[in-house]
């Protein structure tokens, strides 16, 4: 068996190597055939590669001629480089500079829109309206006097005094049948800033639409006018194109202050373009329509975004005024842009990063108090010009024992506004010592006497006063206040609240909405409340005429009860108050009217009607690069943007600007 | 019962919850103290004026008469006339909804963008530094009030660093055409990118300030789902098949953990939406929020009926459309 295998492994093994000499024949063959083969292709290759070498060599040699041309041609641009080579330098330091230049222009160009723009905020306290009639916020106030004129105008810096406007003069006269009537004489000659002419026609048209039309359209109803219409005027004539016969109300015939005031002081009176009118803010057209209504204004209104901007921009052909008679063309400004804001934190924000120059309305004192120590930040202050707060008691017997005058005169003595001035209002307000402004004709400190002496000695006269009205321990009554709980007069009440605590009265203080006290005090239903009035006019007929007139729409805002439990006296204030405006002079002072103003403020303190706490300051603020404005010292309703300035600063060319 | 059936039935349904709650609004502005013609007039316009308005605009008429009055001009889209603007409502309406719906949706958008991430990181790293730190910030974050982180955004990135803008929705020199009254999708329209930077950039505090009160919420909420999800049998099963851990994770276990976040974000609408009204004032930004808060404080009750209105109804419908999305998105449920 062993050899059988051993024999046919021999067999297998030779026949393998057989085959593999076969193979290895064969690919011999192959391999001399392939070797042949490539031996013939590499002789073909080598000959062409020796025609290429050879072409290759006069293409090298061809280069090699046009390396020497471009040599040649690069030696002469050399040279030429070496000749021209400063101008070429110049040249591109030239360009250097043009582009610095640029640079530079592009960045004035952003210094100078931005110094030619004044950028303002405001708080929208209500709704804002388009048309110059219509809208009662800061910001329509903000704009509507320099979009729009009146027939006179009332300096603010100078105690209210009267200038002549878009009239020129203005005359009292009596006709035959003995009404009183204003000859108003209109400046020839003026036109709107849509061409039309400024004429006495365009005037009624203007004071009529007020009182007919605006408070009867379904939409843009505004009947605030209606008040003030009836106070200012009773027919409107034209005499001739620009003389216009005012025929005065009976309860005003010529008391000059309230005919002209309510007219043309307030946002009511503007003069403007009946075409631009009756074109465009109708009542049934878009609201944003009436922003191409025009007046005759400094400014006019180019971009209104609701809730977010509006844009006035210069009108360059008003005539330009003296100063202080009234507003001019402004010179020093080509655009207000007017950012509104929701907050007065976020607007005073705004102030101090520099997104706007000023403040127009709506700044809280206790956000004032944040800008006070920032240098570039100047706070306007216009002294004891706002309302005139007094601690209101309720006189109806119901609110016993508030209907009792010692109780009254006791918290008179008890009271220290200058403590409520300095801790709930931050300083901004003036001590009141009348119901009458202190710069008005014909004030009178009638609150001196309560509040002289130490602190102790006038708690001590109070508490006697009480004892005698038979509170020797003191009594419980609310004291009503508006707004949040961190709101001005929610801190007026806590103070208050603590001043009474000392003389044993416990004030519960109730912070109600605005429509709650609304409702409440018009019925009479408030016991204690601070309230005030900001004046219509330098004159103290408007101080008093809010607080103790009974007879007309008043008498809500003013002393609750008086009329209930006093009816002889009330009468006798209100003839008092009827006759001080009959008897107006407007060349100055009179001894009748001093002695009818006196005797009402004293009026007010032997009946202890109220008890008047201060004259609140109205106040803005700017940056203090914004030059040449300023709020007017005894009215805040304008904005005396024509006069603003603003300067490019030094360093315009390295910096850009904040907006 | 199929989802095309329920859908409309759930959009029925949705009705008298709308008219339930348009006629509580009705009632409650008449009820509340404060008459809102003086209050709009003020104290000086003649009582003669008062009641020939109060007249005019019908508010001497019946109750009931004022109510189907009402209920029936709403359903034919007549909202009134605003007393305070003096001009339609559906106007005023029109020129704020665009604001409030970039901020809310932006608020979304960021409060899921850094909440959800947030809650599964947490989750990846549970018990962790990580994720201690994680739910240290959440709280912190819910227990600020969103008008105060507003107002620090403010101070911080407006004034501070003055890298961003304090308020409003567009810088005065902006010369954007506005179609829509989004600006982004403005931006978009006109393929200008600046005024999509600009707007974007006016967008980020107000966002930031309405959506970061949301992440903590989302943050445990997804935190919490997706643990619970990591936790079910069938990720177990997935890992021992061989899957790699982030397809266990992101692609089943997330997928499935954002069913609740889903439903928890159509809920959070309505806050958000209620939100926008601090939001707006402290950014000054001329939304449905602010227009409500101003017409309360002036008693234009036409102003509130239509907004309060509109809220409920955009309210309702969010919630429905949830319903919906989660039916869609999760076969398990049936109606």
């Amino acid at each position: 068996m062993v050899k059988m295998q051993e024999t046919k492994t021999m067999q297998q093994i030779t026949a393998a190597l057989i085959v593999i000499a076969i193979i290895v024949s064969g690919l011999s063959y192959i391999n001399g055939q392939n070797i042949n083969s490539n031996i013939a292709t590499l002789t073909g290759t080598t000959e062409a590669l020796e025609s290429r070498v050879e072409d290759s060599s006069d293409i090298i040699g061809d280069l090699a001629e046009v390396v020497g041309v471009l040599g040649t041609s690069m030696g002469e641009i050399g040279e030429s480089v070496g000749e021209y080579g400063e101008e070429i330098a110049a040249i591109l330091e030239k360009i250097e500079a043009l582009e610095e230049i640029e640079e530079k222009s592009a960045r004035y160009i952003l210094w100078e829109e931005w110094s030619r723009t004044i950028y303002a905020g405001v708080i929208l306290n209500r709704a804002f309206h388009p048309d110059i009639q219509i809208g009662r916020s800061y910001l329509d106030r903000a704009i509507t006097f320099n979009r729009a004129a009146k027939l006179v105008f009332q300096d603010q810096y100078d105690m209210g005094k009267w200038y002549p406007y878009i009239a020129e003069s203005w005359e009292f006269k009596q006709n035959l049948e003995g009404e009183w009537y204003i000859e108003w004489k209109i400046k020839p000659g003026l036109k709107f800033q849509d061409g039309a002419d400024v004429d006495a026609a365009a005037v009624k048209y203007c004071y009529e639409r007020s009182y007919y039309e605006l408070p009867y359209r379904e939409m843009n109803r505004e009947p605030y006018h209606i008040w003030s219409s009836e106070n200012t005027w009773k027919r409107l004539e034209v005499q001739d194109k620009y003389t216009l016969l005012q025929f005065t109300p009976d309860n005003a015939q010529t008391f000059e202050p309230q005919l002209l005031a309510l007219y043309n002081s307030l946002q009511h009176g503007f003069i403007f373009s009946p075409a631009s009118t009756e074109k465009y803010a109708k009542e049934n057209d878009p609201i944003e329509s009436a922003v191409n209504q025009v007046g005759y204004g400094p400014f006019t209104l180019v971009e209104y975004i609701p809730g977010e901007r509006i844009v006035l921009e210069a009108w360059d052909d008003m005539m330009v005024r003296p100063p202080g008679t009234g507003p001019s063309r402004s010179e020093g400004i080509d655009r207000v842009v007017i950012k509104i804001y929701a907050d007065s934190t976020t607007m005073s924000m705004a102030l101090q990063k520099g997104d706007i120059d000023v403040t127009v309305g709506g700044l809280l004192k206790s956000d004032v108090i944040s800008l006070l120590d920032n240098p570039d930040i100047t706070v306007m202050v216009a002294e004891g010009v706002g309302t005139s707060d007094c601690l209101a008691m309720n006189m109806r017997p119901e609110f016993a024992p508030l209907n009792d005058i010692r109780v009254r005169t006791a918290i008179a003595y008890a009271t220290f506004p200058e403590e409520i001035i300095e801790k709930a209002l931050a300083g901004y307000a003036t001590y009141a010592q009348s119901a009458v402004h202190e710069n008005f004709p014909y004030y009178k400190p009638v609150f001196e006497p309560f509040r002289q002496g130490t602190e102790e000695e006038r708690i001590a006269k109070a508490k006697q006063l009480l004892t005698d009205a038979g509170y020797p321990d003191g009594f419980s009554t609310d004291l009503w206040a508006t707004g949040g709980a961190g709101g001005e007069d929610a801190k007026v009440a806590t103070i208050i609240q603590a001043q009474l605590k000392k003389i044993g009265i416990d004030i519960n203080i109730k912070l109600v909405e605005v429509g709650v006290f609304r409702d409440m005090s018009r019925a009479g239903n408030v016991p204690m409340y601070v309230n005030g009035w900001e004046p219509d006019y330098c004159d103290p007929s408007t101080d008093l005429g809010h607080v103790l007139s009974a007879v007309n729409w008043q008498k809500m805002n003013g002393i609750v009860g008086f009329n209930v439990t006093n009816p002889e006296l009330n009468a006798y204030v209100d003839e008092l108050l009827m006759r001080g405006r009959d008897i107006y002079d407007p060349a100055g002072e009179t001894a009748e009217r001093r002695a009818i103003y006196e005797e009402l403020q004293d009026i007010i303190v032997d009946e202890m009607l109220g008890v008047w706490l201060y004259h609140n300051d109205n106040l803005d603020a700017k940056r203090t690069w914004l030059k040449g404005y300023d709020i007017y010292a005894t009215k805040t309703y304008t904005r005396p943007f024509w006069d603003g300035y603003k300067d490019i600063p030094d360093d315009w060319e390295t910096t850009t600007p904040p907006v | 019962m199929k989802l095309r059936y329920y859908a409309p039935i759930r959009l029925i349904m949705a009705i008298p919850t709308i008219l339930i709650l348009m006629t509580t609004i009705f009632f409650m502005m008449r009820i509340i103290p404060g008459d809102p013609i003086r209050i709009m007039y003020g104290d000086e316009m003649p009582e003669e004026a008062i009641q020939r308005i109060r007249h005019e605009i019908g508010l001497d008429r019946p109750i009931y008469v004022q109510y189907l009055d009402y209920m029936n001009k709403f359903f034919r889209g007549d909202l009134g006339i605003s007393l305070e603007h003096k001009t339609p409502v559906i106007q005023k309406i029109k020129e704020a909804y665009p604001v409030t719906i970039e901020l809310t949706l932006g608020g979304i958008f960021l409060a899921v963008v850094f909440g959800v991430p947030l809650g599964v990181l947490a989750a990846l790293k549970r018990g962790g530094k990580i994720d201690n730190i994680i739910r240290f910030f959440s709280l912190y974050i819910y227990s600020n009030p969103s008008f105060w982180l507003g107002l620090i955004f403010q101070l911080f990135f407006g004034v501070i660093l003055s890298v961003l803008p304090l308020s409003g929705r567009s810088p005065v020199t902006s010369t954007l055409h506005r179609v829509t009254g989004l600006l982004i999708l403005d931006s978009i329209l006109a393929l200008d990118f600046h005024s999509l930077v600009q707007s974007l950039e006016y967008l980020i505090l107000p966002c930031l300030t309405i959506g970061i009160t949301r992440v903590p919420r989302l943050c445990r909420l997804s935190r919490a789902a997706l643990l619970n999800e990591l936790g079910e049998d069938y990720i177990t099963t997935a890992r021992a098949k061989g899957l790699p851990y982030r397809t266990v994770v992101y692609k089943h276990g997330l997928r499935n953990s954002l069913l609740p976040v889903i439903t928890i974000m159509g809920g959070s609408f309505a806050g958000l939406l209620g939100g926008t009204v601090i939001t707006e004032k402290i950014f000054s930004l001329p939304g449905l929020g602010r227009l409500l808060i101003d017409a309360l404080g002036g008693r234009d009750f036409v102003m509130i009926q239509a907004i309060v209105g509109i809220y409920a109804l955009v309210v309702v419908l969010v919630n429905t459309l949830v319903d919906l999305i989660y039916a869609a998105v999760d076969p398990r449920i049936k109606f």
